[in-house]
C-alpha cells in the first residue's frame, strides 16, 4: 500500500528533476550566458551575483555556463558508456543465455571474474592502456559495464527460452536469431530498463570520478567532475565554485534513481 | 460422559482492512472443542476455514476481528487478554501446523533448534533436557535416525518429513489443542494417510484435541468425530460425522460429499 | 572444506587470468621498457645490453612466468620513472589504503544495520520516510563530492581536522586513524545508504514468509521473531552486497585519497598512470586485485556459514 504510493511519488519527483536537467542541458547546447571557456581576469572568483548566478572560477569563467556545458558532456559520456555496455551486454547475455553450453561456461567464468572487480578499477586499467581523454573514458567505462548487463540479460534469456510459446515458435521453424531478438528480447524490456537506469547513474558517477582524477575529459572542455577537481584547490576561497557542479551531479543521479525505483518491476 | 470444554469460539467475525472497503471473510463463527475431541472443519478454498484457524491460534491482527466476538480458551478470552497471556498459550497450550511444510520451517535454523523452540520459550528446561525431549518427540512422530535429523536443516528433508517435524515442534509442550491447517494438502497421497495416522496417534496417546481443517472429506471421515462445513465465510452445517455423511442437510455439503473419489465404494 | 577448496581454486585461477591479461596488455601497449628507462637519446648498444639484462628478448610467456615468480617472492620489478624497486614504493602504501577501507567498511556496517532494521520495523513511519529521502540523496552524491563537503563541513566550519595535514601511521597511529575517519565517512555514506535500503526491503520481504507465522505460533515475542528468525535470513542478500561494497570501497578509496591528499595506493596508481610507469601500475593493480579477491573469498565463506543451503548446491 504505502510502497505503491512511494512509487508514484518517485515517478513524479524523478520525472520533474530529470525533465528540468534535460531542459537545462538542451538549452546549454544552443545557448549559454557566457562563452564557457571565455576568461575574464576582472571576474576571478566573483561571488554569486545577478550577472553570474553561480559565480566565476579561478580564470574568471562563468560557472553557470560551464555547468550547462559540463552537464551535457557528462550526460553524453554516460549515454555512450551505457550504450556500449547495453549493446554488447545484450549480445553476450543473449547468446550465452540462449545457447548455453561450453561457450556459456567460458564466457560466464570470464564475466564473473570481471564482475568481481570494481568497475572504476577496470576503467583505470583500460585508461592506462588507452590514454586519457573523453572517448577513451567512454570506451573504458563501456567495457567495464558490459559484464553487469550481460549477467542480467543472460538470466532473463534462460528464464524465457524454455517457455511454451518460445518452444512453439521454434517448432514452427523460426530462426534462432528471430526467436532471440523478436520473441525474447522485448520481454526483457522492464528488467533491462531498470538496469539501464542504474547503469546510467553509475556511469555519471564514474565519469565524474574519472574527470575528477584528471584522466577523463581534458581541459579546457568543461565536465562536472573536472570542474570539481579544479574547484577543490580553491575550496575555502570559493566554496560556491565546488558546490554548484556537485549539486548538478546529485540532481542528475537523483532524478534517474527515483525514476529507476518507480519503474522497477513489482516483486 | 461429557468431556470438559476446552475451547469455545463465539461470534467470531474476521474482516481485512487492506482495501478501502473492508472485506469480511468470516461471519459469526461459533465452535466448541472438548478435551480429546477431533473436530473437522471443511469447505472449499476461500470459505474462511483457514482464517478461523489462524484466528484461534492468535496469528491474526486483533484489528481484523470485531469486538463482540470471543475466543475462550479454558474460560480466558484470547481476543481481549494481555499479549503476554496469549503468548504463554501459543505453542504451549495451542499448537498449530500448516499446509506448506516446505516453507513453514525456518530455512537457516537446524531442525533441533526449531523443534525445541517452544520449550525454550515456555519452560526452564536445561539444554540436555530440551535435547532429550526433542529427540523423543522426533521419534514419536516416527522419524528414523532422530539424532541425525536433529542436526539437519529443513532443505535436507522431504515434504512428509518436514510435516512430521512441524508436528513434533507443535506437540513438544504437550499442548491441549493442536490445530492442523490443511496439513496434508501439499503432500503425496501415501504420505497423507501416514500424517493422518500420526495425528490419530497423538490424539490417542496424549489426549490432544485436534481441530482438523481440510477440503478433503474422506480424510475428515477417517479422523474426526464432529464436522463443521463452511461456505463463503459462514458455517452452514454442523454435526457428527455420521449425520453429515449419511444425511447431509445442505445442498453444498452433498456436493462436497459427491466430490469424494469413488474408489472407496467400489472396494465395498 | 570441499567448498573452501573450490573457492580457493577459483580465486587462484582468477588471479592468474587477471595478471596475465594485464601483463600482456601492458606488454603490447607500453613499447620497449629499455627505451623508457634510458630515454630516447641512449645508444642502441646500451639499449640492447639492458634488454638482454632485463630478459626482454625472451618470449612473452617466459617473461610473465618470471614476473609472476618474482612477484610471489616479493620482487615487483623496477619503476621506470624512479628507478627504484616497485616493492619499496608500494609496500608502505598498502596499510594506508587498507586502513582507510576497513574504517569505511565498519562505518558502513555500524550505520546500515541498525538503521535498516529500524526502518523495516517502522516501515511507513516518519523516521522511515525521512531516512528514505536522505538515502536517495546520499546515493546520488559522488564520493569525492561528499569528500569535498565533509572537508568544508568538518574541516572549515567545525575545525575537527586540518584538511591536507595527513599524519603518517609510522609517526602517530592514532592521529593517522583520526585523519582517516573523515575520508572513510565519505566512502562509507553512499554504500551505507544502499545497505539500509537493501536490508529494509529484505527484512520486510522475509517477514511475509510462512516460517515467520510458525515462529509467532510458538509464542515468540515480535523482537525474538525478528532477531532469532528473520534477521539471519534477511542478512543473506545483505552479506553479498557488503562484500561487493567492500571491493568497491577499495577502488573508491583511489578517488578519496586524491580529495584528502592521502598517500595510498590510489595516489601512486594515478601518478604512475600519467607517467606511463607500467611496472608500478601493474603492481598496484595486482595488489588491489588480491585484496578484492580475498574479500570475495571471505564473503563466500561467511555466506556458506549463514546459509546452510549453499554448501549442498
Amino acid at each position: 500500500m504505502h510502497d505503491k504510493k512511494r512509487k508514484n511519488y518517485n515517478l513524479m519527483v524523478g520525472g520533474i528533476i530529470t525533465g528540468l536537467m534535460l531542459f537545462f542541458i538542451l538549452v546549454g547546447i544552443f545557448y549559454t550566458p557566457y562563452d564557457p571557456n571565455g576568461m575574464d581576469a576582472t571576474a576571478k572568483f566573483a561571488g554569486i551575483s545577478f550577472k553570474h548566478p553561480m559565480g566565476c572560477d579561478n580564470f574568471g569563467r562563468d560557472v553557470l555556463s560551464r555547468v550547462m556545458k559540463g552537464a551535457g558532456t557528462t550526460l553524453g559520456v554516460a549515454a555512450g558508456t551505457v550504450f556500449i555496455g547495453t549493446f554488447f551486454g545484450v549480445i553476450v547475455g543473449a547468446v550465452t543465455g540462449y545457447f548455453g553450453g561450453i561457450l556459456d561456461e567460458i564466457l560466464m567464468r570470464v564475466n564473473d571474474a570481471i564482475f568481481a572487480f570494481p568497475s572504476i578499477l577496470l576503467a583505470l586499467v583500460f585508461i592506462s592502456l588507452l590514454g586519457s581523454g573523453t572517448y577513451q573514458v567512454v570506451i573504458a567505462l563501456g567495457i567495464a559495464f558490459i559484464p553487469s548487463f550481460a549477467r542480467i540479460v543472460r538470466s532473463e534469456f534462460i528464464k524465457y527460452k524454455n517457455m511454451d510459446y518460445i518452444k512453439n515458435a521454434r517448432l514452427q521453424g523460426a530462426w534462432h536469431l528471430r526467436i532471440m531478438f523478436v520473441h525474447i528480447l522485448p520481454n526483457t524490456f522492464t528488467v533491462l530498463m531498470s538496469a539501464i537506469m542504474i547503469g546510467f547513474n553509475n556511469a555519471v558517477l564514474a565519469e565524474a570520478g574519472m574527470s575528477f582524477l584528471g584522466i577523463g575529459v581534458q581541459p579546457p572542455q568543461a565536465s562536472l567532475g573536472r570542474m570539481l577537481s579544479e574547484a577543490q584547490s580553491y575550496l575555502f576561497r570559493a566554496p560556491a565554485y565546488a558546490i554548484f557542479p556537485g549539486v548538478v551531479i546529485i540532481l542528475m543521479v537523483l532524478g534517474f534513481s527515483l525514476l529507476g525505483d518507480a519503474l522497477k518491476r513489482e516483486e | 460422559m461429557e468431556k470438559e470444554l476446552l475451547l469455545q469460539v463465539k461470534d467470531l467475525n474476521i474482516e481485512f482492512h487492506d482495501h478501502l472497503i473492508p472485506e469480511t471473510v468470516v461471519y459469526d463463527f461459533d465452535l466448541e472443542l472438548r478435551e480429546g475431541e477431533i473436530v473437522g472443519l471443511v469447505g472449499e478454498s476461500g470459505s474462511g476455514k483457514s482464517m478461523s484457524a489462524l484466528a484461534i491460534a492468535g496469528l491474526l491482527s486483533r484489528r481484523d476481528m470485531k469486538k463482540r466476538g470471543q475466543i475462550l480458551f479454558e474460560g480466558r478470552d484470547l481476543l481481549s487478554c494481555e499479549r503476554d497471556v496469549l503468548r504463554k498459550i501459543q505453542g504451549n497450550e495451542i499448537g498449530i501446523i500448516f499446509q506448506e511444510p516446505m516453507t513453514s520451517l525456518n530455512p537457516v535454523r537446524r531442525i533441533g533448534w526449531q523443534v525445541e523452540e517452544a520449550l525454550r520459550i515456555h519452560t526452564d528446561f536445561s539444554k540436555e533436557e530440551r535435547y532429550q525431549r526433542a529427540i523423543e518427540m522426533l521419534q514419536s512422530v516416527e522419524l528414523e535416525d532422530a539424532e541425525r535429523i536433529y542436526r539437519q536443516y529443513p532443505h535436507e528433508l522431504s515434504g512428509g518429513m518436514r510435516q512430521r517435524v512441524m508436528i513434533a515442534a507443535a506437540m513438544i509442550c504437550n499442548p491441549k489443542i493442536l490445530i492442523a491447517d490443511e496439513p496434508t494438502t501439499a503432500l503425496d497421497v501415501t504420505i497423507q494417510a501416514q500424517i493422518v495416522e500420526l495425528l490419530k496417534k497423538m490424539n490417542r496417546e496424549k489426549k490432544t484435541s485436534i481441530l482438523f481443517i481440510s477440503h478433503d472429506l474422506s480424510l475428515v471421515r477417517q479422523l474426526c468425530q464432529r464436522v463443521m462445513v463452511m461456505q463463503g465465510g459462514y458455517v452452514v452445517e454442523t454435526g457428527s460425522v455420521q449425520e453429515i455423511f449419511d444425511v447431509p442437510k445442505m445442498e453444498y455439503t452433498k456436493k462436497l460429499i459427491a466430490a469424494i473419489p469413488k474408489v472407496v465404494r467400489k472396494s465395498n | 572444506m570441499k567448498y573452501v577448496g573450490k573457492k580457493l581454486l577459483t580465486m587462484i585461477l582468477t588471479l592468474f587470468a587477471v595478471t596475465l591479461f594485464v601483463f600482456l596488455a601492458f606488454h603490447v601497449i607500453s613499447g620497449d621498457p629499455a627505451t623508457s628507462m634510458l630515454g630516447t637519446e641512449a645508444t642502441p648498444a646500451r639499449i640492447s645490453a639492458l634488454r638482454e639484462e632485463l630478459g626482454l628478448n625472451d618470449p612473452v610467456l617466459v617473461q610473465y612466468g618470471r614476473w609472476a615468480v618474482n612477484f610471489l617472492k616479493g620482487d615487483m620489478g623496477t619503476s621506470y620513472s624512479y628507478r627504484m624497486p616497485v616493492g619499496d614504493m608500494v609496500s608502505d602504501k598498502i596499510p594506508v589504503t587498507m586502513t582507510l577501507t576497513i574504517l569505511a567498511f565498519f562505518m558502513m556496517v555500524i550505520i546500515a544495520i541498525p538503521l535498516g532494521i529500524y526502518t523495516a520495523r517502522h516501515a511507513g513511519g516518519v523516521v522511515d520516510r525521512t531516512i528514505y529521502i536522505i538515502n536517495q540523496v546520499i546515493m546520488a552524491v559522488p564520493p569525492f563530492f561528499s569528500g569535498i563537503l565533509i572537508t568544508l563541513l568538518f574541516g572549515r566550519i567545525f575545525k575537527l581536522f586540518t584538511p591536507g595535514a595527513y599524519v603518517s601511521y609510522e609517526k602517530d597511529f592514532l592521529g593517522f586513524v583520526g585523519y582517516l575517519l573523515f575520508p572513510a565517512l565519505a566512502i562509507a555514506l553512499p554504500k551505507a545508504a544502499m545497505a539500509v535500503k537493501l536490508l529494509r526491503s529484505s527484512v520486510i520481504g522475509e517477514s511475509k514468509l510462512d516460517y515467520v507465522r510458525t515462529a509467532y505460533s510458538r509464542g515468540n515475542r515480535t523482537r525474538d521473531v525478528l532477531y532469532l528468525h528473520v534477521l539471519k535470513n534477511a542478512l543473506i542478500p545483505v552479506v553479498t552486497f557488503l562484500g561487493m561494497a567492500l571491493a568497491d570501497m577499495i577502488a573508491g578509496s583511489i578517488i578519496i585519497e586524491q580529495v584528502f591528499s592521502i598517500p595510498g595506493l590510489g595516489r601512486i596508481l594515478l601518478t604512475s598512470i600519467s607517467n606511463r610507469d607500467y611496472p608500478v601500475v601493474l603492481a598496484v593493480i595486482v595488489c588491489i586485485a588480491v585484496l578484492v579477491l580475498v574479500v570475495n573469498m571471505v564473503v563466500d565463506l561467511i555466506y556458506g556459514l549463514i546459509d546452510p543451503r549453499i554448501s549442498v548446491e
